[in-house]
């Protein structure tokens, strides 16, 4: 089982298993088509992951390296939020912040089942709620210029418009 | 007969909608019975209601399941009301036991001190006034309300078009179903909304439209111009700012930029993350620092009134919603909040608001609101720009609604008004229509076809159960408009031989068409001659009598291009079988409920070889043995209906192995397309889901999809059957109410004698003349129905409770007749 090295923005050097680190479409580009040659010994660099965040991702794919393909047509699919398994559901059940971060990772690392995964969730977390519910939720700052109607109305307008 | 069964199958959906409406729903019905249970007033609620009322919220929620169907139950005795609350009472109120009448009593004089709400529970302060005079000033209306209380601002607008809010409506200008109707009336000119300081003095106001109705007609104001809700509004725009510790990168995070563009994250991340390394500031990470791409996949995952309070959060995501709602071209407002069991006029102004301008198919339905109001319709034109394609299910439109939507008629391809009680009139609406391509004017049975004379260049025109639909002006239209490619004449029973003679001629271009065997008016040999139609592929026969359609297919095997045949259903009618033999073109065929067909006729036509669809289901008489057999002899098969068939498990596997020597023998091995899977429709039989278990079946799944789905057939569509077979006493369901479908229809128990006792002693005879259910629909408040429902109850038949539910069923009362 061929392993290669993995080198996070802080400098920490992962050993993984080159099935592992497959997941990641970035990294599995990245050894087939421009080439790096992994057995070299040199670590692929990902500036854009912390090391904590890629163990958590590591654990993740580790678990679902043996998964199928998903299947490609979901143009017309439903929407669906509650068909998360319960090892993702349990997977997730972090602060915000790691959430964030490892779903930004795995937007740079290319790997969608986990995008999708972390999507679903907040999604779930957004679903039901008013505007000012989903501000406290996410400790979102309301920036809108403070104005009457009208000005509320000038900006749909401007939505609008920008078709 | 029919409407019965539409009912039923509003109702079926309505369950299918699941139980996490149910609570929405019952509470919607408690605070309706219990006003203080609504959100709080900000008045102490002065209203108390009578145990009586209670009692009836309670019975309400004690019914498990039969909440929807009581919905339509419900008893409607408003004429007894407006008297209990005006005038001095009639016998009937002395005559009713001591205690009652006290409470009674009491609540005649409280409810001047109630407050009134509008459906989406918001208090009202503001009416509606539309006044029939020009000479209307803002001191005027000033003064006219001031004798109800303290009057806090008046807007008083003039009536641009037609298209202005008009709540009279349904109160003037009313006619009853099938009538004529004039098509211009009258508009009001002036109209004025009026702000009481108190929502008490708006109470007591509306109570007091009778008096008023020589000034004005008055009416509770829309959610969004009261008070109350605008005051909610403006606090969730403003957000409580104080509430959370704003974060120093929330405003420091390059937010505004990303408003106005989608920023696609090519390649390398957006600078936003890599400024806020996440391990230096790990308080300050927020789901703004996320790249629109995920936000973006993350907001696609919400439902659209999701999508619309996240807008309002703030300007980021404002701007990436903006994006994401663009894309929503089809707008079915059934489908945007599937947890909500209705929507309000309010969350349709919302979400058209929002959605109307991106929205090129636009589908709205009468089941989907609380309270279905034309004026929900009103709200297309406003907002809804680019419309291509637009249905109406269910909503009856008079000429004047038709005028107001003409407005988006004309950049139309595409209009369905199904069962819209639609007359002629619409002619004039149609010529706005220029870009029409495709008609769906199904279940409208009042126009005769005239109005079809101002369209050209149709290519789909669907005029199902258009019962009235006459020969000469249907020939005309096919002279007129020979572009026609998709026709359904179904139940347009008196086409006559006329008609189809000119469909004949004229619709060269036809391939597709869905008609009766036979027409009353129509001679056999003519009918036969839609077989000559040149491009014809595509034929149903809706057989409705013991007419034999074979000299139908004869004519058809001798021009021998059919490549789909539908003669499902029509038990009472046998097919010559062999006929359809000689149709070598044909690829589906589908023969649901064909009692006679059996293994020698499918024997016959396993011979042909190139079938890619069979749709069999309910015929008994087919067995395993021959159906693996055409299975062997039809390789192309892709479509296999035999639900309700008498088929084992076997079936299955022998299909298995047949499917797997043909991908072998036409694949080659090669990969070079998927191998073909045939779908088999296996439900209602005595295969059982169990079966996808197993090994094999599991393994071949790419050859042999099983469905569980039964197709049903004729004893669904016996209704259908009565209705074309010339029953022509269905004259009673009109009188029994159901009515209700039209908003602005008389309610015919109160016209019928406004006095309750008489009223009472009706609903007892009928009750007792035919005991299956009935619907009596009312209108007005809650509590109206309510207590004229209680005065009922006693008198009733204790097997037919008086129920009254606030959800859906509330219709104008024709108040002109109970003077």
């Amino acid at each position: 089982m061929s392993t290669i090295k993995l080198e996070t923005s802080d400098g920490v050097k992962f050993t993984v298993k080159t099935q592992v680190a497959k997941c990641s479409g970035t990294i599995r580009t990245m050894l087939e088509d421009i080439g790096i040659n992994p057995q070299d010994g040199e670590a692929i660099p990902l500036s854009n992951v912390h090391s904590t965040i890629l163990q958590k991702i590591l654990v993740w794919a580790e678990h679902h390296v043996d998964d199928p393909e998903p299947p490609r047509d979901d143009a017309d699919a439903a929407k669906r939020t509650d068909d998360i398994c319960s090892w993702d559901e349990d997977f997730l059940k972090v602060d915000q912040r790691t959430l964030f971060d490892v779903m930004l990772a795995a937007n740079y690392l290319d790997m969608k089942q986990l995008i999708a995964v972390c999507c679903k969730t907040v999604a779930n977390m957004i679903k039901g709620k008013t505007a000012d519910q989903i501000r406290k939720t996410f400790n979102i700052e309301n920036d809108f210029p403070p104005g009457d109607e009208d000005k509320i109305r000038l900006r749909n307008q401007f939505c609008e418009e920008r078709r | 007969m029919v409407l019965v069964t539409d009912e039923s199958t509003v109702m079926s959906r309505r369950n299918g909608r699941g139980r996490g409406g149910r609570g929405r729903r019952r509470g919607g019905a408690r605070a309706g019975g219990d006003q203080a249970a609504g959100p709080p007033p900000p008045a102490p609620p002065a209203f108390v209601i009578p145990p009586e009322y209670n009692a009836y919220s309670e019975e309400d929620d004690s019914d498990s399941d039969d909440d929807e169907i009581n919905i339509f139950r419900q008893m409607a005795l408003i004429g007894a009301l407006s008297r209990m609350q005006g005038r001095s009472s009639g016998g009937r109120h002395a005559e009713t036991g001591g205690g009652r009448s006290d409470s009674r009593a009491t609540e005649r004089r409280d409810v001047r001190q109630k407050i009134v709400f509008t459906e989406d529970q918001i208090e009202v302060n503001t009416i509606y006034a539309s006044f029939k005079t020009e000479k209307v000033t803002e001191e005027s209306v000033r003064k006219l309300f001031a004798q109800f209380g303290p009057i806090k601002q008046v807007r008083l607008h003039t009536a641009v078009n037609n298209n202005a809010y008009d709540g009279e409506d349904d109160h003037r200008g009313m006619q009853t179903r099938g009538r004529p109707q004039r098509y211009q009336r009258q508009q009001p000119n002036r109209y004025a909304f009026v702000s009481f300081e108190k929502c008490e003095d708006a109470a007591i106001c509306l109570q007091q439209k009778f008096k008023l109705r020589n000034q004005c007609y008055i009416a509770k104001a829309d959610s969004w111009h009261q008070e109350a809700y605008i005051k909610k509004q403006a606090e969730e725009e403003s957000g409580s700012s104080a509430a959370p510790p704003a974060e120093p990168c929330c405003s420091s995070a390059p937010t505004t930029t990303n408003t106005t563009s989608t920023v696609t994250s090519d390649g390398g991340q957006p600078a936003d993350h890599n400024s806020s390394n996440a391990s230096e500031t790990p308080e300050g990470f927020t789901i703004l620092q996320l790249n629109d791409d995920c936000l973006m996949t993350i907001f696609s995952e919400v439902d659209l009134l999701d999508l619309l309070a996240l807008k309002k959060t703030c300007t980021r995501f404002e701007g990436v919603c903006c994006d994401l709602l663009k894309r929503h071209k089809k707008l079915d407002l059934d489908n945007v909040c599937p947890k909500k069991t209705y929507l309000t006029m309010l969350d349709a102004k919302n979400i058209l608001m929002e959605l109307g301008p991106f929205a090129e198919h636009l589908i709205i339905t009468r089941d989907t609101f609380a309270k279905p109001g034309v004026r929900i319709l009103y709200l297309i034109p406003k907002h809804c720009s680019n419309l291509k394609e637009l249905d109406i299910h269910d909503f009856t439109l008079k000429p004047n609604a038709l005028k107001t939507l003409e407005g988006v008629f004309k950049t139309l391809e595409s209009l369905r008004l199904v069962n819209c009680g639609i007359a002629d009139s619409i002619e004039r609406s149609l010529g706005q229509a220029k870009n029409l391509q495709r008609l769906d004017l199904s279940q409208n049975s009042e126009i005769t076809g005239k109005c079809l004379k101002a369209v050209r260049n149709l290519k789909y025109l669907n005029l199902e159960s258009c019962q009235n639909i006459q020969g000469k002006p249907f020939s005309t239209f096919s002279e007129r408009n020979k572009t026609l490619e998709f026709l359904n004449i179904n139940c347009c029973s008196r086409l006559t031989t006329e008609a189809v003679k000119s469909l004949v001629t004229n619709q060269l271009e036809l391939h597709h068409l869905i008609c009766n065997n036979l027409y009353d008016n129509v001679e056999p040999a003519t009918m036969a001659m839609i077989a000559k139609l040149p491009k014809l592929t595509k034929v149903q026969f809706k057989i409705n009598n013991f007419a034999s359609i074979d000299h139908i297919l004869q004519a058809f095997a001798e021009s021998n291009q059919l490549e789909h045949l539908d003669l499902s259903d029509g038990i009472f009618t046998s097919v010559d079988y062999n006929l359809l033999c000689s149709l070598t073109a044909l690829r589906e065929l589908k023969l649901n409920y064909k009692l006679d067909f059996s293994d020698e006729h499918l024997a016959k036509l396993c011979h042909k070889g190139n079938f890619v669809e069979l749709h069999i289901a309910g015929c008994t008489n087919v067995s395993d043995k021959q159906l693996i057999e055409f299975i062997r002899a039809n390789p192309a098969l892709r479509e296999l209906d035999v639900s309700y068939c008498q088929i084992t498990e076997g079936l299955v596997f022998s299909a298995i192995d047949i499917l797997k020597e043909q991908a072998a023998a036409h694949g080659g091995g090669g990969v070079t397309r998927p191998a073909r899977t045939l779908r088999m429709v296996v439900g209602q039989t005595s295969i059982c889901p169990v079966i996808n278990d197993n090994a094999l079946v599991k393994s071949s799944r790419h050859l042999l999809e099983l469905s569980f789905f039964a197709t049903e057939g004729f004893y669904s569509e016996m209704d259908e059957y009565d209705d074309v077979m010339g029953d022509d006493s269905g004259d009673d369901e009109d009188f029994m109410g159901y009515d209700y479908e039209d908003d602005d229809s008389d309610l015919w128990g109160l016209d019928y004698d406004s006095d309750l006792g008489n009223f009472v002693d009706m609903c007892q005879f009928f009750y007792d003349s035919d005991s299956s259910d009935k619907y009596y629909m009312g209108y007005g408040d809650y509590n109206f129905i309510a207590s004229a429902a209680l005065e009922c109850k006693s008198s009733l038949h204790p097997a037919y409770g008086c129920k009254c539910y606030r959800s859906r069923p509330v219709l104008t009362l024709k108040i002109a007749n109970c003077e």
